[in-house]
């Protein structure tokens, strides 16, 4: 009980404590937003807390400085194109937008927008195949496909092996490249699943197969999805290889 | 008058043909003949044969008309054609005063009891009479070959006799084909060689490249006693790069090298200049420019960037497709506040680079971008001034907004602040209000989205609008505002968002926002053009590393080399610094040679553009000349070209014997190593048959042939019928 009432207080000092001292941009309107994409007859977020868990992750681990309440936008929004990160998770089926709003969401990822889809459902394929039928619209020249473990998403912070979330899912993700950049990651591990937390710090849902480090994992493919989304193939350049092969070849 | 047999021409029909067909069908007859008389006794047989080859032989010159011919032969003095070398070279001080003036001594007497044809050569070759020989010593090149070639082609031309000091400046070997008659050479310049220091040759590459270190290879050459070391100094554009003492050692020539480091683009000019010693003969020989242009291979650009950023991202995507540029970035992905839960092993991340980036490397970068980044946790206070002198010495520096930017990145009263192009409040110095920035100067390359200024000022108002600002001071003199603020002011004036200014050699950009990504995929996803980012930030880039093309007046000529009196079209384009165009403006267009001396200069009026196209005529000498325009006492650009010619005339000084003497000996005509050698032009007169006509006789058209033909048929006849044959 005692713990109880004196969870929100040591929240706050915690904040306190981390409030931002790596500010990174001019007010928040070019901070990076953990942004959720609303589709018309899709529920919204199933994990409702992981975009703002992702986003204070991402502020205290990086220097890159975010919007820690991130909001939802529409294809249809004007403010669509303002921010160039979507996140798109679901766990069902969901109808095709309008051709306005695919034609928004094209022109998005066209000109330099990413999207992160997150699988939550659980024995259910529905919104699988919605996504896939979405991006063939979305992108028709371009298909989804496995993102090899070698890519550069997997060593832009962190070093990361096998890709995680809430469940250990496939052994990888898949993505859509466009001009030479991923612009679609597609994970169907319920990433969201292993970020959601209340605020008195307790996880809404439990990893499987288990294990903090697997939830750990999962913090880290999110935060180096971000830095990709933000630097792209810059852990690509030849300054950072010497490190990383080292480091890679110590057994990490 | 001579006679001799010239040949047999056929008057007949149809000429040899004819005379073809008459003895073929003469010679069927005969055959014909010959077997009919097979059954004859052989003594009937031999004389009726005998006849019929005697009326053949008759029918066959009627036919025919076979004419002799007789060739008329007069005997003559060949034309002699006194070829003198009017080259440069020729005025090199010899035993009497110069070469020239040796071949004038030898020409006058000569012209004392001989009659002188006499030629000049150098560039060309041309008449001359006993005036023109004070012209002598004038030409920029001495194309002896050529000239003996010309005169070659002259069927008349007997003889020739040539007077020069051997010093061909375009060949390097006789040809064969001059042994059509003998070509007497006449060595002048003396015995002895004068002492003489000067330059050979260079050797160089007319095209270098930004951060190379090129050298240039000069050959020096000493004739007569050079004891003393000589100074040799390597300049461009009159500052000294280089320099050396060459100590000769009793050697003729001495290779010398010398390094540059080129840090401007476009023409320039270098110069090798010799201390000459005393006594030195030639001074043309001291000192030679020449023409070599800069460019840039690929475009190496640093970019480090604070955090992250879509502003970041958008704009190393940008930098990183542009195939001519080479780009090392570094962005700081953790502050020393941030907890990454994980042991440095689990992370991509390298230590920051600094002293290797800011030290060893910073020269090398043609252009650095700070964007959003803030020195003060790397421990970069003792960098700052390493920038600000990278700087001066020609490097670009762009600052590009955020909140680890201008004074929220501490850098008031640095060395950094110092280059900017404007002053910097008080920190934090942030505005966060969206905004659509002004432009200032419409005409400015950097924001010339449109072609008129409303067309500008509308294309702002359309693009999506910055996220907030850094607050900027005021100007510092000499730079320029190109966006400011629609709400914040600097002493009464808008304040800068963009700003630029020239630092020393080098040049400052500040863009105080750190959202010009919404220029591109906000903009484009209103309105579909996504090429708003990616062009102001190519004109940055191009403005900052000096294209030509972006400056406020560019000057250059359709050709970089040019002959000597040839012809050279000046375009120009000329603009005030604000970028608005000297329309009609009454300009000054003049040329200068290495010296600095005016050698054309010429008003004219620029068009309603500011545009100039217009032609010269090159220079009589040959070297680099400078073409400058100014707009009263102001200079608004200048180039250089180049004047092919001249350059090789000095390189060698001492008289080529051995070069005349292979002439004569290749040619069959005698070679005089000095002018009193040759005494007189009649020992080597050469008396010709010279052909004055042809006489033709035709015998078988007399009447005496036509009778004894008559006779000889008649004979035949006769003989037929008595031998019963018909």
């Amino acid at each position: 009980m005692r713990l109880t009432l004196f969870a929100p207080i040591l929240f706050l000092l915690f904040m306190l404590f981390f409030s931002p001292s790596s500010g990174a941009a001019i007010g928040e309107a070019t901070a990076f937003e953990f942004r959720s994409l609303s589709l018309k007859g899709l529920k919204d977020d199933p994990r409702p807390t992981a975009t703002r868990r992702m986003s204070w992750a991402v502020r205290t681990r990086t220097s890159v400085e975010t919007i820690l309440e991130p909001s939802r936008v529409t294809l249809s929004e004007r403010s669509l194109f303002e921010q160039p990160f979507l996140y798109l998770a679901g766990d069902r089926a969901f109808p095709m937008p309008n051709e306005e709003e695919i034609e928004r969401l094209s022109r998005f990822l066209r000109f330099g927008g990413f999207l992160l889809i997150d699988d939550a459902s659980e024995g259910d394929d529905g919104f699988d195949r919605s996504v896939r039928a979405l991006l063939a619209r979305a992108l028709p020249d371009s298909a989804l496909a496995p993102i090899p473990r070698d890519h550069v998403l997997y060593r832009s912070f962190y070093l990361v092996g096998r890709p995680v979330g809430r469940v250990e899912g496939p052994p990888h993700l898949e993505g859509i490249e466009y001009a030479g950049r991923l612009a679609v990651v597609y994970s169907r591990h319920d990433l969201g699943g292993a970020w959601a937390r209340d605020n008195l710090g307790n996880y809404h849902f439990a990893v499987v197969p288990g294990g903090e480090r697997q939830r750990e994992m999962a913090y880290r493919l999110g935060v180096n999805l971000v830095i990709y989304a933000l630097s792209l193939d810059y852990k690509d350049d030849q300054v950072h290889a010497p490190f990383i092969m080292r480091r890679r070849g110590g057994g990490r | 008058m001579q006679e001799r047999f010239g040949g047999i021409v056929f008057d007949g029909a149809l000429g040899w043909l004819g005379a073809a067909l008459a003895l073929a069908a003469v010679a069927g007859l005969i055959v014909y003949e010959e077997r009919r008389l097979r059954s004859e006794r052989p003594d009937r047989r031999r004389i009726l044969l005998g006849l019929r080859v005697l009326s053949g032989a008759v029918v066959f010159a009627i036919a025919a008309q076979p004419a002799f011919v007789t060739e008329r032969f007069q005997k003559i003095e060949s034309r002699s054609v006194v070829l003198i070398d009017e080259s440069r070279s020729m005025s090199i001080a010899s035993e009497r005063g110069t070469r020239a003036e040796e071949a004038r001594a030898l020409i006058e007497r000569l012209a004392e009891t001989e009659s002188l044809e006499l030629r000049a050569f150098g560039n060309e070759t041309r008449l001359i009479d006993r005036e023109g020989l004070r012209s002598l010593g004038t030409a920029s090149a001495t194309k002896m070959i050529a000239a003996l070639e010309e005169l070659a082609e002259d069927d008349s031309i007997g003889s020739v006799i040539l007077i020069s000091d051997g010093l061909e400046t375009e060949e390097e070997s006789i040809p064969r084909s001059l042994d059509r008659f003998p070509i007497h050479t006449v060595r002048v310049g003396g015995e002895l060689p004068p002492l003489d220091v000067g330059i050979d040759s260079i050797r160089y590459d007319p095209i270098v490249y930004l951060r190379e270190r090129p050298r240039v290879s000069v050959t020096l050459h000493c004739t007569g006693r050079c004891a003393q070391p000589v100074e040799v100094r390597f300049s461009i554009e009159g500052n000294t790069v280089d320099g050396a003492l060459v100590d000769f050692g009793g050697e003729e020539l001495k290779t010398v090298e010398f390094s540059m480091d080129p840090r401007k683009l476009g023409r320039h000019i270098g110069r090798i200049a010799v201390q000459p010693p005393p006594g030195d003969s030639v001074r043309e020989n001291d000192a030679r420019s020449f023409l070599f242009r800069v460019e840039r291979e690929r475009l190496r650009v640093l970019l480090v960037a604070g955090a992250p950023s879509w502003d970041v991202r958008f704009l190393r995507e940008l930098l990183e497709r542009n195939p001519a540029l080479d780009l090392v970035s570094f962005f700081i992905l953790r502050t020393v506040d941030d907890l990454t839960m994980a042991d440095n092993e689990e992370m991509a991340l390298i230590p920051f680079p600094t002293d290797e980036l800011f030290r060893e490397h910073l020269g090398s970068f043609d252009l650095v971008i700070f964007q959003n980044f803030d020195y003060g946790p790397y421990r970069m206070a003792i960098y700052l001034p390493r920038i600000r002198d990278y700087v001066e010495r020609g490097g670009a520096f762009l600052m590009i907004g955020g909140e680890k930017s201008f004074s929220a990145g501490g850098y008031a009263g640095t060395a950094v602040e110092n280059i900017l192009p404007t002053s910097l409040p008080p920190p934090p110095g942030i505005d966060a209000r969206p905004f659509s920035p002004v432009p200032l100067m419409p005409r400015h390359p950097l924001v010339a989205l449109g072609e008129s200024p409303e067309q500008v000022r509308r294309r702002f108002q359309e693009l999506a609008p910055l996220a907030g600002a850094n607050e900027l001071g005021a100007l510092r003199p000499g730079a320029r505002a190109l966006l400011g603020h629609p709400q914040l002011r600097v002493g009464g004036e808008p304040a800068p968002i963009l700003a630029a200014h020239d630092v020393g050699e080098g040049r400052v950009v500040a863009f105080a926002s750190d959202s010009s990504f919404r220029w591109g995929i906000t903009t484009a996803g209103e309105r579909g053009d996504l090429s708003v980012f990616e062009r102001f930030w190519d004109l940055t880039l191009r403005y900052m590393v000096r294209d030509k093309a972006l400056e406020p007046s560019r000057l250059s000529t359709d050709h970089e080399r040019v002959a000597e009196g040839g012809e050279l079209l000046v375009i120009g384009e000329f603009r005030d610094e604000e970028y608005e165009p000297l329309a009609f403006r009454t300009v000054e267009l003049s040329v200068e040679d290495e010296a600095g001396r005016a050698l054309l200069q010429q008003e004219l009026t620029l068009t309603r553009e500011g545009r100039m196209r217009h032609p010269i005529k090159a220079p009589e000498r040959g070297g680099v000349h400078q073409l400058i325009v100014r707009d009263g006492p102001k200079e608004l650009a200048r180039t250089a070209f180049y004047v092919e010619g001249g350059g090789e005339e000095f390189r060698r000084v001492r008289p080529d014997g051995q070069w005349l003497r292979a002439i004569a000996d290749m040619s069959g005509g005698v070679y005089f190593s000095h002018p009193d050698e040759l005494r007189s032009l009649g020992s080597l007169s050469r008396i010709e048959e010279r052909k004055i006509g042809d006489e033709r006789s035709s015998p078988f058209r007399q009447t005496g042939f036509i009778f004894l033909a008559l006779v000889i048929f008649v004979v035949e006849l006769a003989v037929r019928r008595v031998f019963g044959r018909t």
